[in-house]
């Protein structure tokens, strides 16, 4: 996968809605030296991964447009972003939903609730090996 | 034919008649309570079916609104940690002891919504069990993870007795076991103000036993029967418990789904309770 960051900081997408959860993992992972692209839509989501080439996405499920498993699937079918890891990060917490997640090739299921921005990072970090 | 004959024979026509009358007043009776009968269980089945609508609504209301309430208490969390953790810049000790009973608050009130939203499920019917091979010793550590700052900041000692041979993994729903363990501990938390909790993991003839000991208010075991049912609470008001009622309903449906079983233990008010739970080791 290549990357046309310029800068060496890891850089992540992260794909919420919410105004208040995307401002807080963006203050929270610019903190701990991401550089972090962010979109409130499923399709901006898809344009920014396309041309960004971000080194992991964080994507929620509930979002207005496509939702997050259309997101995930076009970007597993889409050979310019396969291969960039995906982790869901979301509220939805139902087995079924999670299962259904990972088939379509996230590599980790959060839920938001259960999980403070540093364990985020912490998983995110242990994704990258950094 | 003589006077006599038609006697007998007027007789018996009003005997036929009578007979005749009763009869198809009793026939007419009968249909009548029958199509009184149809139409009450008709009733009754639209009025069950109902209250199977309404519950349902009821239980989906329940499901969607504790989702939407996830959402703000996972910002509001979140930001705490964060604050916490000094990403906005050294706090003084002060504003971290507000700032971490805030941060325990907010842990209290997301359990509370996982717990409305578990009994949402289990109403649906949706307690589908995701299997998997777990060491329940490394689940405990986790859970008192979780529950030790609340208990520090209460004064108990909360202690895990490890078994002396290593427990063998078994097969359950790590999440939902999880959810059984968060319920009890922080029942044992609610119910203790001071003294101590002791977790403790063992094997009992086929089951692997978890039980929550604590020296807490106890209760008449014979109240005890109600505790497992919906919206029972223990009676405390003087102690000003707050709780949902649903916390035992949800470790009774997820032990049982497992096959295994839910027990408590008190001997007697102000002599600390003890809850344990089974599951089944399958070979």
């Amino acid at each position: 996968m290549s990357n046309k960051d310029t800068t060496n900081k890891p850089r992540i997408l992260i794909i919420e809605d919410d105004e208040l959860l995307s401002s807080m993992y963006f203050t929270k992972f610019s903190k701990e030296g991401f550089d972090v692209l962010f979109c409130d839509n499923g399709e901006a989501g898809l344009s920014i991964a396309k041309k960004e080439r971000p080194n992991i996405i964080l994507l929620d499920i509930l979002l207005p447009g496509i939702n997050g498993f259309e997101v995930l699937k076009k970007l597993k079918e889409d050979g310019a972003t396969a291969l960039i890891p995906v982790i869901l990060l979301t509220n939805v917490s139902e087995p079924a939903e999670m299962e259904k997640g990972m088939k379509l090739g996230a590599v980790d299921y959060l839920v938001k609730v259960f999980h403070v921005p540093t364990e985020v990072v912490e998983k995110v970090k242990a994704r990258l090996h950094l | 034919m003589n006077t006599c004959h038609y006697n007998y024979l007027l007789i018996l026509i009003v005997i036929l008649l009578i007979n005749f009358l009763i009869w198809f007043g009793f026939l007419r009776s009968r249909l009548r309570l029958k199509v009184m009968i149809k139409k009450a269980t008709a009733d009754l089945s639209l009025a069950n079916k109902r209250l199977k609508e309404l519950d349902k609504a009821k239980s989906e209301f329940l499901s969607i609104t504790s989702h939407q309430l996830r959402t703000p208490l996972a910002g509001l969390r979140g930001y705490l940690s964060m604050i916490l953790d000094g990403d906005f810049g050294v706090i003084n000790s002060d504003l971290r002891l507000t700032i971490e009973n805030l941060f325990n608050g907010t842990s209290r009130l997301i359990r509370l919504v996982n717990t409305f939203l578990n009994a949402s499920r289990i109403e649906m019917g949706k307690l589908d069990l995701d299997l998997s091979l777990t060491q329940i010793t490394d689940l405990i550590d986790n859970v008192l993870k979780y529950f030790n700052p609340e208990a520090q900041k209460k004064g108990l000692e909360i202690r895990f007795i490890k078994p002396a041979v290593k427990l063998p993994k078994i097969k359950i729903d790590a999440d939902k076991i999880e959810d059984v363990l968060v319920n009890l501990i922080d029942n044992a938390l609610k119910y203790t103000s001071n003294g101590w909790i002791e977790v403790q993991a063992g094997i009992e003839k086929n089951s692997l036993v978890v039980s929550i000991k604590d020296s807490g208010v106890g209760f008449n075991n014979k109240d005890s029967r109600h505790f497992f049912h919906k919206f029972t609470r223990g009676n405390k008001p003087k102690l000003g418990i707050g709780g949902s009622g649903l916390g035992l309903f949800i470790v009774k449906k997820i032990t049982e789904a497992h096959g295994g079983k839910v027990t408590c233990h008190s001997d007697g008010m102000d002599k600390g309770a003890t809850f344990k739970f089974y599951l089944p080791i399958k070979k």
